[in-house]
């Protein structure tokens, strides 16, 4: 522990160090902004710095609504009696098993002292983990899978498929890393052919692309999703011979998952891009611009679409970040075993541990994709500049 | 007039449909618009003023139609261009356009130096038969090339390739180095980059004698001298500026910019000056006067001031209701005006009124084009209106070479009409107006 203390710390301090010199020289940290010594000097620097303290407020409100939920709808309790409660156990065994699992669960103790305690397991910095099993024979602890963990989002017990005392990152990435492997596809295929697919039907407004675009567009708004994902199952499982569920082994059989996203998902985007470039067409710059001398594509492509992009390229980070977290009901249908999968199963479960790591997880995850989607937003934007008006 | 047409109007009359319904916005169109000069058409809302130039550039509405007329410039029918290929070859590089509202008339997402630079490069490109053209001899003189290669010994070949590879070399240094001299402040690892890239271009440019567009580097410097010639201070700074860091006449000098840009034999100011603030309005006008004396174009401007044209039209037609109605002169306008909307457009300025005197205005709204219109269409509003002027049209009189009025009151047999005061003491009232602006000039002099 205290080797990996010491490690860290000047690991840690000397990459700090790196980082700080060249922010310094750089003039991002300490320099001159509008005629003002400042820390946080570079507008971006000192606008995410802002931007996540004020993030850092509601992910913890968050985290204190589902921790206190969670334990409402659990009484702890009736849990031990339920699962170590029998004719053969000793009220020793019981009162050992009991607080051996409550301790591992973070639920012994009063529920401030388990908040403050679930608080220190969060907070990023390094701490030492280890497994402990009860060996009934002998009455004691083995300990075990000893490991060095940022920040410590328990363990899952008491699980269908999941072996007694697994940490909880260990059941989560791999799930992640299915919903996110499937989920990146369908968003990249989503905007290569949303973007297009706008574009064309207001460049050809009225015409039949347009009308045949507008149709599916609406009918994708006015039917309800899980209808739809119906539909659109029995046309590529039952019509087109896909496979109906998901296996790891074979990535193809994710391919009716990853189609429904695609035109569900695209449906949205085609209308916002096709409205806004209509929107813009109508602007007194595309009539200078057609006063210069250009042609109708140049406009199209450079002039009109740079702006209608404006307003959208805001949720393309966040579209990205949300491939991590998958679709509930996708996941479901097609028994995909990604984090949207792990989430209603765990609330089936009254799993607290698991119920929570999403919450947090699904938090950062949001915040940073609201950040992201800011600073791209200023890319593509040279109006929008990250200094308020006081500063 | 021994000055040369640039562009006849004739006959031309113009309508929109809407819901179906078909209205005869312009009607019996004539006028010709002289080199070198500047025409201004004056006349309020609604009286077809900017529709007439939009037929020029090929920007009317899709609901607009043509039903009769011609337009000729430089040979050409523009009334009979349909497709808009042949428009991009008149619209911006012959005549060009400046819109009312310098806020808007800018893309807001580019730099102010790309709008403009987008202009010269794109003019600048050669047409697809010119590069036709280029290619054929290109491929012939090759071919020749390789001939005398092969022809050569050993040796001498490899002379002949080293001298044209020293040759080569030579040039490529000689632009590379004219670059790097150029270059203002330290040269970053991409600075190099992208003018030895540059550089490259330009020697294979030079070697083969391709036609070839302007480069970003010569477009860039060209708008900087564009941007000095409109007047923006601290041009090479301000090349890279997005549109909202400029004020809106900085702006309507930009708009101008980019008109220089094109190079046009006609320049449409479209009211340049409306949304601008009068010591703004002032400047612009005089900037656009100035550089029109150095670029020769003609100017034809839009406007419903007459104020504004007293200052700077050669030419001015009146139009009203779809019609010209009057045009002549500066002279002939407001010294000999003979029609009697024009008189009300005249005893309305407030520059000519006396204090003494209510202003005068007029009466009523414009035509509705709804409906055909019977007879002259400002009879309604006009208080020398006759019985005929609400059944038939008026003819176009002629008063002299230059002075053109359509107005029954010229028909010899039409009563004498005694004129509004205005119009009567119309020289005095003129001379009293013009030394009013010279002070007032002079006293904006004094202040700068």
């Amino acid at each position: 522990m205290t080797t990996y203390l010491v490690g860290y710390t000047i690991i840690g301090l000397i990459v700090l160090f790196i980082v700080f010199s060249i922010l310094v020289k750089k003039k991002i940290m300490f320099g001159n902004t509008l005629g003002m010594q400042k820390i946080f000097a570079h507008p971006l620097l000192h606008y995410s710095i802002r931007r996540i303290g004020s993030a850092l407020i509601s992910l913890l409100l968050a985290i204190m609504v589902t921790f206190f939920l969670i334990r409402a709808a659990q009484p702890v309790e009736t849990t031990c009696l339920n699962k170590f409660a029998g004719p053969h156990v000793t009220p020793e065994l019981f009162e050992l098993q009991c607080n051996a699992w409550k301790e591992e669960m973070g639920l012994s103790g009063s529920i401030f002292d388990q908040l403050i305690r679930f608080f220190y397991s969060i907070l990023p910095f390094p701490k030492t983990l280890c497994r402990t099993d009860l060996d009934v024979n002998s009455m004691q602890f083995i300990v075990s899978d000893c490991r060095v963990f940022i920040i410590d989002l328990g363990k899952v017990s008491d699980y269908p498929g999941v072996t007694n005392g697994t940490y909880v990152i260990d059941y989560m990435l791999p799930r992640m890393m299915t919903s996110f492997k499937i989920g990146i596809v369908a968003v990249v295929l989503q905007l290569a052919l949303g973007y297009p697919l706008g574009v064309f039907m207001a460049k050809y407004k009225g015409g039949i692309v347009d009308k045949i675009g507008l149709t599916y567009i609406i009918s994708i708004d006015a039917i309800p999703g899980v209808a739809y994902y119906y539909i659109w199952m029995a046309i590529l499982c039952g019509g087109l011979g896909l496979a109906y569920t998901y296996s790891s082994e074979d990535f193809s059989t994710a391919l009716p998952a990853i189609i429904t996203m695609v035109f569900t998902g695209m449906a949205g985007i085609a209308m916002w891009v096709r409205r806004f470039m209509v929107d813009e067409f109508t602007s007194d710059y595309v009539k200078f611009a057609r006063a210069k001398g250009l042609s109708e594509n140049r406009i199209m492509f450079t002039h009109v679409l740079r702006n209608a992009i404006v307003p959208l390229v805001r949720s393309i980070p966040s579209a990205v970040i949300g491939a991590l977290l998958g679709t509930y009901y996708l996941e479901n249908i097609y028994g995909i075993d990604g984090i949207g999968q792990a989430l209603l199963q765990a609330n089936n479960y009254k799993n607290a541990q698991l119920l929570q790591s999403v919450v947090i997880i699904s938090a950062i995850l949001s915040i940073i994709s609201f950040l992201l989607g800011d600073i791209v937003t200023a890319l593509v934007d040279p109006r929008v500049s990250f200094s308020s008006a006081d500063d | 007039m021994a000055k040369e047409k640039v562009l006849s109007v004739s006959d031309l009359s113009l309508g929109f449909i809407t819901r179906g319904h078909k209205s005869h916005v312009l009607r019996d169109i004539f006028l010709d618009i002289f080199e070198g000069e500047t025409l201004a058409i004056v006349g309020e809302s609604g009286s077809g003023k900017s529709v007439l130039t939009k037929t020029f550039t090929g920007m009317l509405d899709a609901n607009g139609f043509i039903s009769s007329g011609s337009i000729i410039f430089e040979g050409q029918d523009l009334v009979q261009i349909k497709d808009n290929k042949s428009w991009l070859k008149i619209r911006g590089r012959k005549i060009a356009t400046i819109f009312q509202d310098p806020m808007t008339s800018l893309n807001p997402l580019f730099s102010i130096g790309y709008q403009i630079s987008e202009v010269l490069k794109l003019h600048s490109k050669p047409s697809k038969e010119e590069m036709k053209e280029w290619k054929t001899k290109h491929r012939a003189d090759r071919l020749v090339e390789q001939d005398k290669i092969k022809a050569m010994s050993a040796d001498e070949k490899e002379d002949y390739l080293a001298s044209k590879k020293a040759k080569r070399k030579e040039i490529y240094d000689r632009i590379y180095n004219d670059m790097i001299s150029s270059h203002e402040g330290k040269l970053s690892y991409y600075d190099k980059l992208m003018y030895k890239y540059e550089a490259l271009k330009e020697t294979n440019y030079v070697i083969s004698n391709k036609p070839h567009g302007m480069s970003s580097r010569e477009a860039k410097k060209e708008t900087i001298k564009l941007l000095k010639k409109v007047q923006i201070p601290n041009a090479e700074k301000r090349y890279h500026d997005y549109p909202f860091q400029y004020s809106g006449g900085m702006r309507q000098r930009v708009v101008i910019a980019i008109a220089l840009a094109c190079r046009p034999k006609i320049l449409i100011c479209d009211e340049p000056t409306t949304a601008l603030d009068v010591t703004v309005q002032a400047q612009i006008l005089h900037l656009i006067k100035e550089l029109q004396h150095e670029y020769k174009w003609t100017t034809i401007f839009i406007t419903h001031d007459l104020g504004v044209v007293a200052n700077i039209a050669d030419r001015i037609a009146v139009m009203y209701g779809g019609e010209i109605v009057e045009w002549g002169t500066a002279e002939d306008i407001f010294y000999r005006p003979a029609h009697p909307y024009t008189w009300a457009l005249l005893s309305s300025l407030p520059q000519l009124g006396s204090k003494d005197e209510p202003l005068s205005f007029i009466p009523g709204n414009p035509p509705s084009f709804a409906k055909d219109i019977i007879g002259d269409a400002f009879a309604d509003r006009n208080v020398y209106a006759m019985n005929i002027d609400f059944l038939a049209n008026p003819p176009r009189f002629q008063i002299s070479e230059t002075h053109m009025a359509k107005t029954w009151l010229l028909d010899p047999r039409a009563p004498k009409v005694k004129k509004p005061k205005v119009i009567q003491e119309l020289r005095q009232r003129m001379a009293r107006a013009s030394e009013e602006l010279l002070r007032q000039e002079g006293e904006l002099a004094n202040e700068k």
